[in-house]
């Protein structure tokens, strides 16, 4: 067991090192001079040569991602090449909305996703069980950014109840703070649950196969006990693992939400560090996205762990 | 005496895209307390749909249509709806399967199990049902038991969770145990102990068994009664002794020949049956359904045969001389 999660720990720390490491060398190949982008107007080539040694931009790029991982090691994430402001606290601002809208979406997609699957795969003989998946099937299909613009249409403009666009820190308006989050977690939970629904009605149909399934009916128990105690569990301990996987999917969702919904969250932020060619903080975003999904992941063996005693006797 | 499980022209029919297909085709037999009847056949020729639909398991399957009548201890249990039906399950009828690595749920202890049973069907307070639970286990063989029902069904062998399953079907006592070769997953020297077990456990609890299996080393050995399906059809059933002294069917006399055995009538090679059954979703063939594999088929075999005979039935054409012949087509006689 320990050894088990020793070596997921270990994964996860060469999954940092290559993420970051790949982010670091994409974004340099990218077209454009930060140096460049700094100056604006009043860029010469003296000013820009000056400005890219002041900014160790000169450096062979091996060298300088050397420089950013003992720095990073240090605790050092480095200044912003625009504000000027240090990473960590511009990453710290940023990382509290997103992380309140993910998780926010995530846990309402779940509590209705696995539900609605594991009924849908109860009653998969029944007529209405092949309509309600091809709608599901449609959902899949629609875009995320056109249901928030719908929403947006529909609630903050036609009926003035939600605002459209901005986020209130709870620490200032509690009220406010839900109020604002209502739209956006709507828009990212309707974009993660139709997959969510499908994948599990999938695994709980092919759970129903099992023959203990069939042992459990032998008993003489109840299809709805048998759903929750043999059925749903078993369908949890893969959905669980695809949950982790989808991490990607909900964190490029929320940078797309956060767009729309104005939200000065880490896609926000993240967005205009590339369009600035602000690497220290692209930098920053990407290990603190890929530290995330990592912890996440870590976690999800962990409940794995949790609910399987296979695992667990490993 | 009235017979324990009387099961009248029970038909088993699967609809599958429009398609309709005959699994299970008139089928009776009946069976008192405390017997053991042997289902064989091949794979595919209704064994299984048959046991199956002796505990309900597939009639809530809409695409499963059964008719026909399954007496129970007085009772029909087609009659019965799904509520009256699950009362049944697990107290009166209970049944093991075929593979116990999946027969039982990974992430349950093997006590939270059995328990399950008698959660369902008794009053009995927690503590009472885990002392039952050990007692079931004991019974069954499992040692240490007091430390092994909080195992998860992992930590147990092949043999040891079919043990399990056992325990798990007399939890409530029933007077009826279906196995769906219980057998076939296991090695050979834990064959012999599982069936040794079943066979003793019936006459301690005095229940009546519906063993299947396609080896009819087992049915010789402990069944009382057979019944050889073929095509979803019962084409041969009685007492052990008589079908194996003087099988009246060749499909009979052909699996009797194909046992490899010491104590059969040797010949150069192991006889077999030729060509494969009918796959039953693709249509039944007309008349006799064996016809196509028989040596012995002939004018009359293009109209279906009915059952006939009293205590031992079969479901052929051939006169009472042909049929004499085929214990020494059998290997059963000297020639």
């Amino acid at each position: 067991m320990i050894r088990y999660l020793l070596g997921r720990v270990v994964g996860g720390l060469i999954t940092l090192f290559c993420v970051t490491g790949l982010a670091f060398f994409a974004t340099a190949l990218a077209p454009g001079n930060p140096a460049a982008v700094l100056l604006g107007n009043m860029a010469t080539p003296e000013r820009i040569e000056a400005i890219t040694r002041q900014l160790g931009l000169d450096q062979p790029l091996p060298i300088r991602y050397g420089i950013w991982l003992r720095e990073t090691l240090l605790g050092n994430l480095g200044t912003s090449n625009v504000s000027f402001k240090p990473v960590a606290d511009l990453l710290a601002a940023a990382a509290f909305p997103t992380i309140q809208l993910a998780l926010t979406s995530l846990i309402v997609a779940v509590v209705i996703a696995i539900p609605l699957g594991l009924v849908l795969a109860q009653n998969r003989n029944r007529w209405w069980s092949r309509p309600a998946s091809s709608l599901i099937t449609i959902g899949i299909s629609v875009p995320g950014f056109w249901v928030g613009l719908m929403l947006i249409v529909l609630f903050s403009v036609t009926l003035r109840l939600l605002p459209s666009a901005g986020y209130v820190p709870p620490t200032k308006d509690v009220l406010g703070n839900i109020r604002s989050l209502v739209l956006p977690v709507t828009t990212l939970a309707i974009y993660l649950i139709p997959s969510l629904v499908r994948f599990v009605r999938v695994t709980a149909i092919s759970v129903l196969r099992e023959d203990y399934v069939d042992t459990a009916r032998a008993k003489g128990t109840a299809p709805a006990a048998i759903l929750l105690r043999h059925v749903a569990p078993n369908t949890l301990v893969t959905t669980i693992t695809y949950i982790g996987l989808q991490l990607g999917v909900l964190i490029s969702g929320a940078v797309v939400v956060e767009l729309i919904f104005s939200i000065p969250g880490l896609g926000r932020l993240g967005l205009n560090a590339v369009l600035n060619r602000d690497y220290p903080v692209v930098q920053g975003v990407v290990l603190m996205a890929a530290t995330g999904y990592v912890a996440v992941n870590l976690l999800i063996d962990l409940t794995y762990a949790l609910i399987d005693p296979r695992v667990r006797a490993r | 005496m009235t017979a324990l499980l009387d099961v009248q022209h029970l038909s088993v029919t699967l609809t599958r895209e429009g398609n309709a297909a005959s699994l299970v085709d008139d089928v009776s037999f009946s069976l008192n307390a405390g017997e053991i009847l042997c289902i064989v056949g091949e794979s595919g020729c209704g064994k299984t749909v048959t046991a199956r639909s002796l505990i309900g398991l597939n009639r809530t399957d809409p695409r499963f249509a059964l008719t026909g009548k399954i007496g129970f201890d007085g009772t029909d249990l087609l009659s019965l709806d799904e509520t009256q039906m699950r009362k049944v399950r697990g107290s009166k009828i209970a049944m093991i399967f075929q593979d116990p690595m999946t027969s039982l749920n990974p992430l349950h202890r093997i006590g939270a199990q059995i328990g399950e049973v008698l959660r369902n069907h008794t009053d009995l307070g927690a503590r009472a049902i885990r002392e039952r639970t050990i007692e079931l286990l004991a019974q069954v063989g499992i040692p240490n038991p007091a430390s092994r029902v909080d195992d998860y069904p992992h930590q147990f062998s092949g043999g040891m969770r079919q043990r399990a399953m056992i325990a798990l079907a007399l939890a409530c006592s029933p007077s009826l145990l279906i196995a769906d070769e219980p057998t076939t997953a296991l090695d050979v020297t834990t064959q012999q102990q599982i069936l040794a077990l079943i066979d003793g456990l019936r006459h301690q609890y005095g229940m009546a068994v519906v063993l299947i299996t396609h080896d009819l080393g087992v049915v010789a050995g402990i069944a009382d009664r057979v019944m050889v399906m073929y095509a979803g059809q019962c084409v041969e059933a009685g007492p052990v002794r008589d079908v194996f002294r003087a099988p009246q069917h060749p499909y009979t006399a052909g699996l009797l020949a194909s046992i490899p055995a010491a104590n059969r009538i040797r010949t150069p090679r192991l006889p077999s049956i030729k060509g494969a059954p009918p796959v039953l979703t693709e249509g039944r063939p007309r008349g006799c359904a064996f016809s196509p594999r028989c040596n012995h088929a002939f004018g009359a075999c293009i109209e279906r045969p009915d059952l006939e005979g009293a205590d031992h039935v079969y479901r052929c054409w051939l006169s009472g001389g042909a049929r004499a012949h085929l214990a020494i087509e059998a290997g059963r006689v000297p020639a």
